[in-house]
């Protein structure tokens, strides 16, 4: 008797894809604040244990909620000064509430030649069937994720995958920003972080621009005042592998809405409508000394979801500026912003 | 400018609040779900021929031990019910129950060499696993339960069997049975049932496995010959 004999990767897994991978929720992790360097290891080794595609399935809920995230929370009233300079700072704290499903995915793999993982399987085409907790999914060892193998319609073998990370239906992003306007109803917004390495991961750099103009100043006697405007952020990891693209993992969103506003003393009520996307790509270069033929440069791109969202929200302005809004898209974001102005 | 949207309380005001209103209305609204889904492919014809193929090579080796058996006599408490244990190194692996009678199927209790009436049955719990090369180069593994029945002729040393069986393959069980139309005839001299059908129902495809007596077994699906099975490794052929 021989049984398949799994060599304990899975199709075009490599250790460039895992550090491809380990890069998008490392880094989108840290930003989220809620990683700390053990707690990022500890992720990095349950995403070693598996495959690109496992590992693509498995993020599919933190990749999509990514950019909505990173689209969320741009403004907060439609009123711009057009005589009267203001600036402040502060933070944005954005969340995706994801629905119940994300908390585990299946996905189906086609396999063209299994004799890449066993030899004697050489001209055999296969099935690999991934299932299990996303990395928002349960964490429980008795849930771990698990690849079952099918050739000929006939189960071969199975593998485990891995655990969820962190056990939640909400993807979070923090993000400081700050703003400059109140000239010709224009506003400047910037979200900065200073670039900074996180483990293995060098060169992190993260920023976020946007432009918006009130039409207030123009349209006197309109009842509330109307404000257009975009925003484009990007995140990029330096790869530091010398080959290939010099990026490993760039993200980029982009939105451009129009909002509406009513302000009273203190308190500014806002609905807006956005046009929106967002993309990652991964790109780096694997040397399998196991298996020669699955040396490759390998890039994984992948674009957002969520296209479009409405907006409502509420500011309260009384020393500090403090707002809450929604949005909704294919995702449900929620997002509250904390800003020092003047 | 502030003074000025003071002065406008109407329907711009009571329209934005309105759109507020709505939009938290929204607020329970489920995102969409981002992860994949993917529902198990449908099998195509020739992964369930495989699959019943796997089977009609567990029956042609299991069902012969129903004449093949020469057991120890049991005393008369235990008489004409047997258990078998397949030994190691086989295709097959586990136990099955045998039971003979004598008179037919309403006799009574016999020695396995007085029965004209026989079953082969898994005891409850009891699951046979066969391990397959099916021609892709390392065994796969299915497990199985029998429930057979039929007349034995000790003069031809054959055994004509209905019944029915179960065989799981990963987490997943279908099942098999034979008509009395068509029942198996198992050979206590040969390792192929010299006739019979098998008839399955996989992931909502119907095939019907035909014995002849040689080393293969015709594959029909709507009652088309489409695939043959070599009996001694499982492997399946389509009909060119």
């Amino acid at each position: 008797m021989r049984l398949f004999s799994w060599s304990g990767r899975l199709p075009g897994w490599s250790n460039g894809t895992r550090a491809g991978v380990t890069a998008i929720l490392m880094v989108g992790l840290v930003l989220a604040g809620f990683t700390g360097g053990a707690r990022a290891d500890t992720l990095q080794q349950l995403i070693e244990q598996v495959g690109p595609e496992y590992a693509e399935a498995y993020a599919a809920p933190f990749i999509h909620s990514f950019g909505p995230n990173q689209n969320s929370n741009l403004y907060s009233t439609a009123a711009i000064p057009y005589g009267k300079l203001t600036f402040g700072f502060g933070i944005k704290v954005m969340g995706t509430h994801l629905n119940e499903e994300d908390q585990t995915f299946s996905k189906v793999v086609k396999i063209d030649n299994l004799g890449d993982f066993d030899p004697a399987l050489e001209g055999v085409s296969g099935t690999a069937v991934m299932s299990g907790p996303t990395v928002f999914g349960s964490t429980a060892d008795e849930d771990i994720g698990q690849v079952d193998f099918y050739a000929n319609g006939v189960y071969l073998d199975s593998v485990d995958g891995i655990t969820g990370f962190w056990e939640t239906r909400w993807a979070p992003l923090p993000a400081p920003e700050a703003y400059i306007g109140g000239i010709a109803g224009f506003k400047f917004t910037l979200r900065y972080l200073p670039t900074m390495s996180v483990g293995d991961l060098e060169n992190i750099s993260y920023m976020g621009y946007g432009l918006q103009w009130s039409a207030s100043g123009v349209l006197n006697n309109f009842p509330v005042d109307l404000m257009v405007g975009f925003f484009r952020t990007s995140l990029d990891v330096e790869n530091t592998q010398g080959l290939g693209q010099d990026k490993l993992f760039d993200s980029d969103a982009n939105s451009y809405f129009l909002a509406v506003s009513k302000s009273w003393p203190a308190l500014t009520v806002y609905t807006g409508f956005a046009i929106e996307d967002s993309k990652m790509d991964v790109t780096y270069y694997y040397d399998d000394p196991d298996f020669p033929a699955l040396t490759q440069e390998v890039n994984i791109s992948v674009d957002g979801r969520q296209k479009s969202r409405f907006t409502v929200g509420v500011t309260l302005d009384f020393l500090l500026e403090l707002n809450v809004e929604a949005g909704f898209g294919d995702l449900s974001t929620y997002s509250a912003g904390l800003m020092f102005g003047f | 400018m502030e003074h000025k949207k003071f002065m406008f309380r109407g329907s711009g005001i009571g329209a934005l609040l309105l759109l507020v209103a709505g939009g938290l209305m929204l607020a329970g609204c489920e995102s969409d779900a981002v992860a994949p889904q993917d529902e198990l492919p449908q099998l195509t014809e020739q992964e369930a021929a495989q699959q019943a193929a796997i089977v009609a090579v567990g029956l042609a080796q299991v069902g012969p031990e129903l004449l093949k058996f020469s057991g120890l006599k049991y005393d008369p408490e235990g008489l004409g019910v047997y258990p078998y244990e397949f030994p190691p190194g086989g295709d097959i692996t586990g136990s099955i129950m045998l039971e003979y009678f004598d008179g037919g199927p309403g006799g009574i209790h016999s020695h396995w060499d007085d029965a004209d009436y026989g079953l082969l049955y898994s005891a409850a719990g009891e699951v046979l696993t066969a391990a397959l090369d099916i021609g892709i180069g390392v065994d796969v593994i299915v497990g199985m339960t029998f429930y057979l029945a039929g007349p034995i002729n000790r003069t031809t040393d054959t055994a004509t069997v209905t019944g029915s069986g179960t065989f799981t393959i990963h987490d997943v069980t279908d099942g098999f049975t034979i008509s009395e139309l068509d029942p198996v005839v198992l050979s206590g001299v040969s390792t192929y049932p010299s006739g019979g059908m098998l008839l399955f129902n996989i992931d909502g495809i119907e095939l019907v496995v035909l014995y002849d007596g040689d080393d293969t077994a015709a594959v029909a699906i709507a009652e088309v010959v489409t695939f043959m099975i070599d009996l001694e490794t499982g492997e399946v052929t389509p009909v060119t």
